[in-house]
């Protein structure tokens, strides 16, 4: 029976490993913008789940437990490579496509220069949120830091890709009050 | 009984966690009642709206290359025969279960239409966005949903109830015999104050993932996009809640 029980296990695994990959690759290219380096940071992610298979106690966590594997390759990546453009001069290979001066990729390339704008802690938040449909405290735990500060990253994020996108002036609140609760 | 939130001061944080139902149902309400009382706070709440959207819309049209996948050769005929067997007790089981659990609300939506009806002495007009096909939520909504047309009915109020699908929420309108989508079958015969419409650009994306397009309900309408129709509706004065 045990053997049976991990044998399922196993191939439930490798399903949903197979099924989160599109997600994982989105999320990748949400932080770099990069098809290659996505795809990269994907298998990576990918294989080291694979090996560590025996550390998920229970495939309810499964999809935040692999998000957490790409974001720590993430950081890796970005501790071995030392990227420390501005990222404001940042020019992405999409702007001299011809692509680009059509509509529809003229406001994909708008809103993907806004967010890579954002810091990375700003950008993994709200991607995570935005994309994954994360709640915050599932980020909390992702991202290893208060819910709190998942909040106030969200806030600045959307603040400033509103400024970005809709040209409006960030302003501090007046009087700001926080939320008391959260779900 | 309807209260006045106008004149309350609400955070971009709390306008955050109302966009990404992070709010009890109470919260959500009275948040939902001062974005339809007070236009500047309405201004801010469509902005960082609009900006959660955007962020979702266009990284979903970005092509994932999909490895090759190696056909599978195991002949697990039996093996799946006793799972499938012993996964439709454990269904069977864990249905049941699901059943007796009483799910909170997604939204007060009754103190809603009771406010907006004093407040706009005319016309209720309620639109929800569905984007998920977690069966728990959409069977929470569907639930609150049919209150709201019965009671309208019942009221004898002008109520207009609009569902757009996109994403995962196109589950809903999916033509198949599954019990959400035979649910919005009937509440649409029941009711003609509801109209459910599909994310026309999402149902671009599924045919070109699957090759084929989305078989949809009869009575399905097909917008140019879930996004612009939101943001048509709250310009019509509609109240908006994203489930």
């Amino acid at each position: 029976m045990p053997v049976l029980k991990i044998w399922k296990q196993h191939r439930e695994f490798t399903r949903r490993l197979e099924a989160i990959r599109p997600r994982l690759f989105r999320l990748a290219y949400s932080w770099n913008h990069q098809r290659d380096l996505a795809d990269d940071l994907v298998q990576d992610t990918l294989t080291k789940a694979l090996k560590k298979e025996k550390q998920l106690k229970d495939l309810a966590g499964f999809d935040n437990w692999v998000f957490k594997i790409l974001i720590n390759n993430w950081r890796n990546y970005l501790r071995r490579n030392r990227v420390m453009e501005n990222i404001d001069d940042y020019v992405f290979t999409d702007n001299t496509s011809p692509e680009s001066l059509h509509e529809k990729a003229l406001a994909i390339t708008s809103v993907h220069e806004a967010v890579a704008a954002l810091s990375q802690g700003q950008r993994q938040t709200l991607t995570l949120i935005d994309l994954e449909e994360l709640s915050y405290r599932e980020v909390a735990t992702i991202l290893d830091i208060p819910i709190g500060t998942v909040m106030s990253r969200v806030c600045r994020a959307r603040k400033k890709l509103a400024g970005a996108l809709f040209a409006i002036k960030e302003q501090p609140e007046e009087s700001s009050r926080m939320l008391r609760r959260v779900k | 009984m309807s209260h006045d939130y106008s004149d309350q001061h609400f955070s971009d944080e709390q306008l955050n966690a109302f966009i990404d139902n992070e709010m009890s149902a109470p919260e959500k309400s009275r948040l939902a009642q001062a974005i339809h009382q007070d236009a500047a706070l309405r201004e801010r709440y469509n902005t960082l709206r609009n900006v959660s959207e955007f962020v979702k819309q266009q990284y979903q049209s970005i092509p994932v290359t999909e490895p090759q996948r190696q056909p599978d050769k195991t002949n697990a005929w039996l093996i799946q025969g006793v799972a499938a067997g012993v996964l439709l007790l454990v269904g069977t089981f864990i249905g049941w279960q699901a059943h007796q659990i009483k799910q909170p609300p997604l939204v007060d939506l009754a103190n809603l239409v009771a406010h907006q009806a004093t407040v706009n002495s005319d016309d209720v007009k309620l639109m929800f966005q569905v984007s998920t096909d977690d069966p728990y939520r959409l069977n929470n909504f569907l639930d609150e949903t049919e209150r709201l047309l019965q009671n309208g009915r019942h009221l004898q109020r002008k109520l207009h109830v609009e569902i757009v699908t996109r994403g995962a929420g196109l589950s809903l309108v999916k033509n198949e015999r599954s019990a959400h989508s035979q649910r919005i079958q009937q509440l649409q015969q029941q009711y003609d104050n509801l109209i459910v419409s599909a994310c026309g650009l999402a149902l671009e994306r599924v045919k070109i993932n699957t090759g084929e397009p989305l078989q949809l309900l009869p009575n399905t309408r097909v917008v140019p996009s879930a996004l612009h129709q939101v943001i048509k509706r709250q310009q019509e004065g509609w109240i908006y809640v994203n489930i």
